[in-house]
């Protein structure tokens, strides 16, 4: 053991709720700052329209609605946001679920936050693509005319359901230790007795609880695999676009998306760590087997991905490998090399250092390796949308670059997702205080 | 008005003849920067200082000015130039201003004159045909071969583009007589045109010509034509000076009475039967074309014979090394227009007037296709410009020059030697209604000179045209919209203009302009009936009795139709082709491919001769190694539409078409600002690098008004108002704008 | 009924006018063309491909294909875009949510999108322009061309763009009809469509354009 001390107390995981220091003011705070200048931000998109985006139809007249070139992205950085979010999403079940389904108590320490994880996901990916819609205030329109012959209304659907299981399912593993909560913190049991509405703590309630939550982990997997495989199909269905038709598309994302997930539980559990001294709770060993799923679904995603580059360079449409061209050798090569070698390279060198001995593992430089594979993420997403729609066939070659005003509002779900977190942490345990009992 | 659709012509020949200037016209009438009232400069000409003033104000201010300018240098110090800017008859180009101008003795522009750079070709058609017209283009259906020379009918006239595709097509008129050869699908379309433009697209053979080169080509096919026996003998000698015999010692036609004394002016031919030379209507003659004889110890030769000899120093081999035309090509396109019979010519403004030579050119080309004995005839001839006869036909006499008043011609390329320098008399005071005349006119840095050396400007426009900015006074003017008239021009109809809304704000119309003014100095009394009276009083001119009513009811009445026309050139057939008698209103009544009036200027036949700036062989092109033409572009009609903002919105910005080893010798790329420059000016604008255009020529649109994102751009700082003296035989055309017989050189921004 | 517009290439000037006319008849907003014309050349417009003087230029007015099988139709989340029973795609601009899917969708890159408030030339809250039966769309929905709907729905089968053709370059009518202008010409001319080999089905042929040829020359000064 080398920091902390030796935690016999659930006093320990009950830190994120108790203690408060100036630090933690002066970081909401800055966040508070950050979230004012993201509403300005999407209120002047709400009034003047889409038009303060850098995105732009697929054919404009040149002379108005800038940039001078007359081919534009109608998609951009709100879509591959949507696209992250969801990806971070499937952090809450991949987890939960091999921890529950196949009894891997040890990791049981980093159930919980993955599922808040996902619940903030969840909703940050929905909020992306609100910011994406030209008429918001039609928004209701979805479930009166929705149609199924839409992928989106696929994504409705899944993602809902997707949702509400985990609302559910973090609700239920929940009540226990809001019940136990309520005696804890006596200044706010009024609040914890509500919540937990009537909990006995009985053992039959207990066991009636783990039993629907085994079968909700079940049953929440598929519906897991069911909504990044449905995000695909919003690509991997157009027969109109340059390397997005393509039957790969629903697992490539889906791998993908477990990566993200993983990858970013990975950084929560170092932080939480770092930040609270939990290094007996979150143990080397944890993170390790963390970064050996990691780097499992890692190297399973470079393998598709090689396989959809081959699959164009080898003989391509015209479609295809120009939009390929664009990407390798073309305007976006920096952009997609770096990410390629440096994004992906670098973590995939870090995370097969353990296959050389126990010892070669070192969590901090991990935690850098997920970071930096998350970014690399996002840009990937990027560069599978936006390069194949600014070369459409029968057009040339677009421009698009995301202005001042998208950004802020983009980065708002960032923003938004760390205070609802926080919110989390500040009522409720992020680790199971089952860990620490018995 | 809310709506534009195309007018039914009522003649299945003439669908749809709108395009997309015409459907753009609702952001002409209702842009937000249109003049809305009278306007007064309060600061040094060209500032862009101005005060508003009254209607009142303005014409009051007009008037004494001109007329203390009349008392100081004379009544023609006054210069009225109404232009192209509008075509109708009250309030256009041959309308109210040229009244005025009359009325008060000034001087003006004419509407059939000079028109700044399309006088060449009339010039020529003048001295070969006795006047210049064109056939009714429907009939371009009848031919079997047509050539676009130097015209870019796909953008600059619409409309009648879609007869060069019927007749591709091998739809045949579906009105009137057709040619007696014209059969099946597939006539053969030619562009000739250093440019591959829109129009060359759809031709079945291109030629990228150096440009100003065309009249050698044009000798060449006829040396082709000549030498093998191609051409129309019997319509060269009955129709055609040819058989004419020359006098070698003064290059005059021989008349009788040289040789038999007395007054008889008659022409003499040489007689292969009785081996003496004969007058030319003597009957039962032979006459030779070729050859030279001697009578009374004059060394005579035919007509034919001299242009035989001509054409001779333009094998194709020589042709090739002038005009950049493979030798063999030359061949064959002479032999194919021979034997494709009836095959018409429709030459551009463009491309043929815009030179200083372009006469000498023109005349050229209707040798060619006169000695094939396609003059006259329909699917043949030579047009530029159908229409040309109507506004004469219309009989203006009385409307322009009411009580026998007249103005006095000046053509506008002379207006700047008139302010600057006093010749052929002195201007000091001018109005320019409906013409940007600033960036319009050659070497726009003489201009402005001239602009500021007036005492007094007034310009009546829609917007504040880069003309406007130099006037003293500016007036608001009513669109056609928003007023009642008469078009005639561009084709063989006349049509009723009916006032559609209210003149917006406080425009006025041309006629009610001239009428205050005219009122105030006195001659009222010209100015005094309504429009309706004068347009009545117009129609009056037609012996067909055609009433302005009739005309309203109808909207369109096809003007070359028996029904209709006037006696000057009634039509004998359908469509309208022009000589179909085969009588031409020259000195000799035939077609005088020999033209004595220009033994004084050494070309009585269509000599070729280099550019006059434009050519490698000048010094200058040391200098200046790239020649510059300005064509016109679908998105504008000159200077008008600039600021419409669905043709801004394709248009985007002015642009330089170079070839790619022009732009790589100067290290220029596609997109890259260029200054484009010559000792008389300089513009700045985007370079478009393209394979369309020949190496060695550059291009860029005429007609874009300097603004805030290129304040310079007017090609007219790169052009010149040199006069080509030889056209001073035809009093009307006697001065061309060479717009395109310019040098430059390109360097990046 | 199956309406069906023919363009006819080998006499397309590329002059725009049926663009503008489409323009004027929508009231379409500063920066929006239902129907555009591309240069099939260069890189720039009105520019050939090739190298001089062996070059090649033809135009390609394109407009709205009216798809029977139309990728548009299939992923509109609301339904907004239906295709009607003459054939005719139509957006339904009042129940647009502005999602954009019909642009990433469509293959020939077609529907336009009101990026702001819409201005239209003349400004039109002075009073509509063209054809009163189309309404003004707002901010924040997607449009595209409609084959007229409104003429249609008054029986008359000449929407603007064929209306202005200076050319005489395009057509349209029902495709049912054997002899209507449209069935005749795809009966005797050899058309294509765009894209033919994805299964759209579009409702739009191409009659192919003719090249010129070109005659090589001497080169020069």
């Amino acid at each position: 053991m080398k920091k902390g001390y030796k935690v016999t107390t659930e006093d320990s995981i009950l830190q994120s709720l108790t203690r408060t220091g100036t630090a933690f003011y002066v970081f909401v705070f800055t966040l508070l700052v950050l979230t004012a200048e993201f509403l300005y931000a999407w209120y002047t998109q709400l009034t003047t329209g889409l038009i303060v985006t850098g995105m732009r139809s697929i054919y404009n007249a040149p002379n108005y609605m800038g940039p001078n070139v007359a081919v534009g992205s109608p998609w951009g950085i709100y879509i591959t946001n949507f696209i992250f979010w969801i990806g971070i999403s499937h952090a809450g079940i991949a987890i939960s679920a091999s921890v529950r389904l196949m009894d891997l108590k040890k990791y049981k320490v980093v159930a919980r936050m993955a599922e808040v994880l996902t619940l903030v996901a969840l909703p940050m990916a929905g909020l992306s693509i609100i910011f994406d819609q030209g008429r918001p205030d039609r928004i209701v329109n979805l479930l009166i005319y929705g149609r199924f012959q839409s992928p989106m209304l696929w994504d409705l659907t899944a993602i809902t359901t997707y949702f509400i299981g985990t609302i559910v399912y973090l609700y239920l593993s929940l009540r226990g230790d809001i019940d136990e909560l309520a005696r804890k913190l006596p200044r706010r049991e009024r609040f914890y007795k509500r919540l937990a509405m009537n909990y006995q703590g009985t053992e039959t309630e207990k066991e009636k609880h783990n039993q629907t939550l085994w079968w909700l982990a079940l049953a929440i997997v598929p519906i897991m695999v069911t909504v990044h495989s449905v995000v695909s199909f919003v690509f991997g269905l157009m027969i109109a676009r340059g390397q997005w038709y393509s039957t790969i598309f629903a697992i490539y994302f889906v791998v993908g998306a477990i990566v993200s997930g993983v990858a970013a539980v990975y950084s929560l559990a170092w932080i939480f760590r770092w930040l609270y001294k939990w290094d007996s709770l979150i143990t080397d060993e944890v993170l390790r087997g963390i970064s050996w799923a990691l780097r499992n679904v890692l190297i399973i995603y470079i393998y598709l991905w090689i396989a959809e580059e081959l699959t164009t360079r080898y003989m391509g449409s015209s479609s295809d490998l120009r939009v390929s061209d664009y990407l390798w050798f073309g305007p976006y090569a920096p952009i997609f090399w770096t990410m390629a070698i440096v994004g992906f390279g670098i973590p995939a060198l870090i995370l097969l250092q353990p296959v050389f001995g126990k010892r070669h593992f070192n969590p901090a430089l991990t935690f850098a390796a997920s970071i930096i594979l998350n970014v690399a993420l996002w840009v990937k997403r990027f560069t599978i949308i936006v390069p194949s729609l600014l070369n459409p066939p029968l057009y040339q070659t677009g421009v698009y670059v995301p202005t001042l005003t998208e950004v802020s509002i983009m980065l708002g779900t960032f923003w938004l997702a760390t205070l609802l977190y926080i919110a989390f942490i500040k009522l409720f345990p992020i680790i199971d205080l089952d860990v620490v009992k018995g | 008005m809310t709506s534009i659709t195309a007018a039914d012509f009522g003649n299945p020949d003439f669908p749809a003849r709108i395009c997309l200037r015409g459907l753009s016209q609702l952001q002409y009438v209702y842009h937000p920067d249109r003049l809305k009232y009278p306007l007064q400069s309060v600061g040094p000409r060209g500032s862009g200082q101005w005060q508003q003033i009254s209607w009142e104000e303005a014409t009051t201010i007009i008037a004494n000015k001109f007329a203390e300018t009349a008392q100081k240098y004379g009544p023609t110090s006054v210069y009225i130039a109404p232009y192209t800017g509008s075509l109708p008859v009250l309030n256009g180009l041959i309308g109210a201003g040229y009244r005025f101008a009359s009325v008060i003795g000034a001087s003006a522009g004419d509407f059939e004159g000079d028109n700044e750079g399309d006088s060449a070709s009339p010039c020529g058609s003048n001295e070969v045909l006795g006047n210049f017209d064109g056939h009714e283009l429907s009939d371009l259906r009848n031919s079997r071969m047509i050539i676009l020379w130097g015209n870019n009918l796909a953008e600059t006239d619409i409309p009648d583009m879609r007869f060069v595709l019927d007749a591709k097509d091998g739809t045949i008129s579906s009105a009137g007589e057709t040619a007696p050869n014209a059969t099946g699908p597939g006539a053969k379309v030619v562009a000739i045109d250093p440019r591959y433009t829109a129009t060359a697209t759809l031709a079945d053979e291109w030629y990228p010509i150096r440009p100003g080169t065309d009249g050698a080509l044009a000798l060449s096919m006829i040396y082709v034509i000549i030498n093998e026996n191609l051409h129309n003998t019997s319509y060269i000698l009955n129709y055609t000076v040819g058989p004419f015999l020359v006098r070698q010692d003064t290059n005059m036609f021989l008349r009788e009475k040289d040789l038999a004394g007395g007054t008889s002016t008659k022409y003499m031919v040489y007689d292969a039967n009785t081996k003496s030379v004969v007058p030319y209507d003597q009957s039962g003659t032979a006459p030779a074309l070729t050859g030279s004889f001697t009578a009374k110890g004059i060394s005579l030769k035919p007509a034919f014979q001299l242009l035989t000899e001509l054409v001779n120093q333009y094998p194709p081999s020589t042709a090739e090394t002038i005009t950049g035309i493979a030798a063999s090509d030359i061949q064959s396109l002479a032999e194919e227009f021979a034997a494709r019979s009836p095959a018409a010519i429709k030459a551009g403004f463009g491309g043929i007037s815009h030179w200083y030579y372009g006469d000498l050119t023109y005349r050229a080309m209707i040798t060619l296709s006169a000695i094939c004995g396609y003059i006259g005839v329909h699917g043949g001839g030579v047009t530029t410009y159908n229409g040309a006869l109507l506004d004469a036909a219309l009989d203006l006499g009385d409307w322009l020059n009411p009580d026998k008043l007249a103005y006095t011609y000046l053509p506008p390329i002379q207006f700047c030697t008139a302010v600057l320098e006093g010749k052929p008399f002195q201007v000091k005071a001018a109005w320019f209604p409906i013409d940007n005349f600033v960036n319009q006119q050659g070497d726009s840095n003489r201009t402005i000179s001239a602009m500021q050396a007036l005492d007094f400007v007034v310009v009546s426009d829609v917007f504040m045209t880069p003309t406007a900015q130099y006037a003293d006074i500016v007036l608001p003017v009513a669109t056609q919209y928003e007023r009642e008239d008469l078009l005639a021009g561009g084709n063989y109809f006349l049509q009723y203009m009916p006032k559609i809304i209210d003149p917006l704000w406080e425009s006025k119309t041309d006629l009610d302009m001239f009428g205050e003014v005219a009122q105030k100095m006195g001659q009222a009394k010209y100015f005094d009936k309504s429009p309706e009276d004068y347009l009545n009083l117009i129609l009056s001119g037609l012996p067909s009795g055609l009433t302005l009513d009739t005309l309203k009811s109808k909207g369109v009445v096809p003007l070359a139709d028996q029904d209709y026309g006037t006696s000057s050139f009634q039509s004998i057939t359908h469509p309208y082709v022009p000589y179909y008698q085969q009588k031409f209103p020259t000195t000799s009544g035939r077609i005088e491919f020999y033209s004595e009036s220009l033994v004084q200027y050494n070309m009585p036949l269509p000599l070729y001769k280099e550019p006059i700036e434009a050519s490698p062989t000048n010094p200058l092109y040391q200098k200046y190694p790239l020649v510059f033409i300005s064509s016109h572009t679908k998105f504008r009609t000159h200077t008008q539409w600039d600021n419409l903002p669905w043709l801004q919105e394709v248009i985007q910005k002015p642009f330089l078409e170079i070839n790619p080893t022009d732009a790589q010798a100067r290290g220029i790329n596609d997109g890259d600002m260029v200054t484009v420059f010559n000792d008389r000016g300089s513009i700045q604008v985007v370079a478009r690098v393209t394979n369309g255009i020949r190496p060695g020529v550059v291009n860029s649109y005429q007609g874009h008004w300097n603004n805030g994102a290129f304040p310079t751009a007017t090609v007219n700082n790169l052009t010149h108002q040199k006069i080509n003296p030889a056209q001073s035989v035809v009093f009307l055309f006697q001065s061309n704008t060479a717009y395109f017989d310019v040098l430059v050189d390109v360097k990046k921004s | 009924m199956k309406l069906t517009m023919v363009i006819d290439l080998s006499r397309c000037l590329g002059c725009w006018s049926c663009a503008v006319g489409c323009k004027l008849e929508n009231n379409e907003p500063i920066g929006i063309w239902w129907n555009r014309i591309l240069t099939n050349g260069g890189r720039e417009p009105d520019t050939p491909s090739g190298s001089y003087p062996d070059v090649k230029m033809t135009y390609l007015p394109i407009n709205c294909q009216h798809c029977d099988n139309a990728p548009c139709i299939k992923v509109c989340p609301v339904a907004a875009l239906r295709k009607r029973n003459d054939g005719i795609v139509f957006l339904d601009w009042g129940r647009c949510i502005g999602c954009r899917y019909c642009l990433i969708a469509c293959p020939y890159g077609i529907p336009a999108f009101n990026w702001s408030t819409p201005v239209q030339s003349p400004d039109s809250s002075q009073f509509q322009i063209g054809n009163p039966a189309v309404p003004v769309r707002p901010v924040g929905v997607s449009e595209k061309c409609t084959f007229c709907f409104q003429r249609v729905d008054v029986g008359n089968l000449t929407p603007k763009c064929i209306e202005v053709c200076p050319a005489g370059a395009r057509f349209f009518g029902d495709l049912d009809d054997p002899n209507s202008q449209v069935s005749q010409l795809i009966q005797t001319k050899p058309t294509v469509r765009l894209r033919e080999e994805l299964g759209t089905e579009p409702s739009v042929y191409y009659v192919p354009p003719r090249n010129p040829t070109i005659k090589v020359q001497v080169s020069q000064t």
